[in-house]
This record gives structure tokens, sequence and C-alpha cells, in this order.
């Protein structure tokens, strides 16, 4: 440190050792600040894409966390039987958003019209559930299901295949079905 | 030590420096902490990618180019399956060749449901089309389900099946 002495006695060989670590000191200051700046833009850059990246099978625990709401959300709004439709329309209505609403609407209108006069009961269960997209809050997933319906009074029981992409988006931390595509488009 | 008797350009300069280690401290921690591109997405993108492929393959096989398309199949395919599509190939051709029938295939969806480091399971939406010499085609969609092994020339499936249509188990 400099001495009130040094700065008193103000000789020219005091003026020059303030002069060296002040030279010593910028050029740290510009060197540490130059790294700072450096990995600022570094860590930014890294984070931007991250954020886009598809964190499908990578990040494993949003990619089950994902899949099991969905597998959830899927069984829960196909699933149904004639003595209470309602309740499954109810429970439609916390998980879906956006175009599966009406996707879901008019499909359910069918199934509230013809449920009670066949006295139908429809478990589906999903089989094979794969992420392909998961980034920033949405999903896509591809989904395989089994439907198993059967007709009260009756000991007729029928399954069905099916197979469909959702794409799901994050609402307040819930995952909610938005699309329902069953490739029927462009066949 | 009072202020007065530090010389305000060093200490300035101090200061500076100063703040220059913190904002460096700050900025290295958020660069060494910002997640890095991980190995485990390009083995995804790739596995997905061959996976497909295979499975298209496959649901390909023309008549007039049995040959050709068998050898597709055995070059798509590792272990079991592989082992299979030998055993059968000659009995499988002669069927095929009597049928006289193109079949061709679009992937309408695929996505993995397991990936490590040597093996992935890929599943795949399929329209399957099936041309006779005389006759409509015939197209239907498909449920499958593969298996893939990474061996040292990428890819390849080990186990191909159709997804099938079980009781549902409440």
């Amino acid at each position: 440190m400099i001495t009130s002495e040094a700065e008193t006695e103000a000789t020219g060989e005091a003026r020059r050792r303030p002069r060296l670590l002040l030279v010593v000191l910028g050029v740290a200051t510009v060197l540490i600040g130059g790294f700072g700046v450096w990995a600022t833009v570094a860590g930014g850059s890294l984070r931007t894409a991250a954020a886009s990246a598809n964190g499908a099978l990578v990040d494993r625990s949003a990619t089950s966390a994902v899949e099991r709401a969905v597998t959830g959300a899927v069984e829960t709004i196909f699933s149904y039987s004639y003595t209470d439709v309602g309740k499954t329309r109810a429970a439609a209505q916390a998980l879906l958003t956006g175009a599966a609403v009406r996707q879901y609407d008019q499909l359910f209108a069918l199934v509230e019209r013809q449920a009670p006069k066949e006295k139908l009961v429809v478990a589906t269960k999903v089989t094979n559930i794969g992420v392909e997209l998961l980034s920033g809050g949405r999903a896509r997933l591809l989904v395989f299901a089994n439907q198993q319906d059967s007709r009260a009074g009756t000991s007729q029981i029928s399954y069905g295949a099916a197979m469909f992409a959702v794409t799901a988006v994050r609402r307040d931390g819930r995952w909610l079905i938005e699309n329902i595509d069953t490739f029927t488009r462009g066949t | 030590m009072s202020l007065k008797r530090i010389d305000p350009v060093v200490g300035t300069s101090v200061a500076l420096l100063l703040a220059a280690v913190v904002f460096a401290a700050v900025a290295g921690w958020s660069w060494v902490s910002a997640p890095h591109a991980s190995g485990a997405a390009q083995r995804r993108d790739q596995a997905l990618r061959a996976g497909e492929q295979a499975v298209l393959n496959f649901n390909t096989l023309d008549y007039r180019s049995v040959d050709a398309g068998l050898r597709l199949w055995q070059q798509s395919s590792t272990g079991p399956l592989r082992a299979q599509v030998v055993a059968g190939r000659a009995s499988f051709a002669a069927q095929i060749r009597q049928a006289k029938t193109v079949t061709t295939a679009r992937v309408l969806d695929a996505a993995l449901t397991g990936l490590s480091s040597r093996a992935a399971t890929i599943i795949v939406a399929i329209q399957i089309t099936v041309t006779p010499t005389s006759g409509a085609p015939n197209t239907k969609q498909s449920r499958l389900e593969g298996q893939l092994t990474k061996t040292a020339s990428g890819w390849k499936l080990s186990a191909l099946s159709q997804v099938p249509v079980q009781a549902v188990r409440s």
C-alpha cells in the first residue's frame, strides 16, 4: 500500500511504483472482466440452446412425468360407463385445453347418445407411450391404447386398438392435452 | 488506516479489480452451471432415425425385386431378427413371388419408449399398402414395436412385432 510518506515525498521513483501498480491492476481488471463477459455470453447461449433443446428421454424425470400425466389423462377421458357419462366428461374438462376440447366434445356427444342405449362400459388402457418432443412446457407423445367395450346385461365384450399422437402443454405445473392426432388426415 | 492515506487513483483501480473479480465469479458460475449439450440427445436422435428407416424397410417389398428387398431387411437387422430373416429368406422369397404383391409403407409417427447406451425401444404408427397385380390395393394402419441394438455399423432392429390387442386389465 502507498504510505503517506510516499505521498508527501513524491520522488520520481515513488511515482513510478504506483504507475506500475496501476498498470498491473488495469491489466488484471481487463483480463478478469473479459473472462466474465465471455462466461456470460457462453452461459447465455448454452441456456438458450438448452431451453429449445429436446429433453425427450434425455431428461429422464421430466420424460416420465409427462408420460405418467398423459397416460392418466388418456385413460380417464376415454373410459366411461353408461351409468355416469357425465363423470367422465367432467373429469375431461380438467385435463383438456385448446383444440382438444372441441375434438373431445364432438366425440363425446356421440358417446352420450349411444352409451346409455347400448349400456356401454368402456375401459381404456395405454399399452405403449413414447415422448418424441419435450421442450419449454410442450410435449408430443405417441400413444398406443387398448379399449375394452362391454355391454351390461350381455356377455358381449369387444376389444379395440387405438393409436394417436398427443400434444400436451404444461400449465401451472400440470400437463394438459391440447391436441389429439388420430392420423386420419391425408389417408 | 483512513481513506485519505490511499491514493484515490489506486483505490479506484483496486475497487474496479474487485468488481471485475466478483463479476467474473458470478458469470463463471453461471457458465459452469448452464446445461451443456449431451451425447444422449444425439444418441436418441440417431436411434429414432435409424429405427424409423429400418421399420420402413421391413414393411417394403416388391415381388419384382424380392432379393434386393430381403437384402435390405438383412442389412437393417441384427441378432434374433436377422437370424429369422436369414433362415426364412428362401421360402419367403418364393411366397412373395407367387403372391405377386407390392408392399409399401408410410411411417405416420414414431417415438422411442426406452433408451440406454446400446439399446432402445421404438414404437411406430405405420400405414401399410399391399397392392396385388390384379385388384384394388389394401391399406391398413398398424402399431409396431421394435427393439434396437447399437452395432458397429449403427442402430439395427433386433426384434419387431405388432402390438397385440389384448384384454384390458383394470
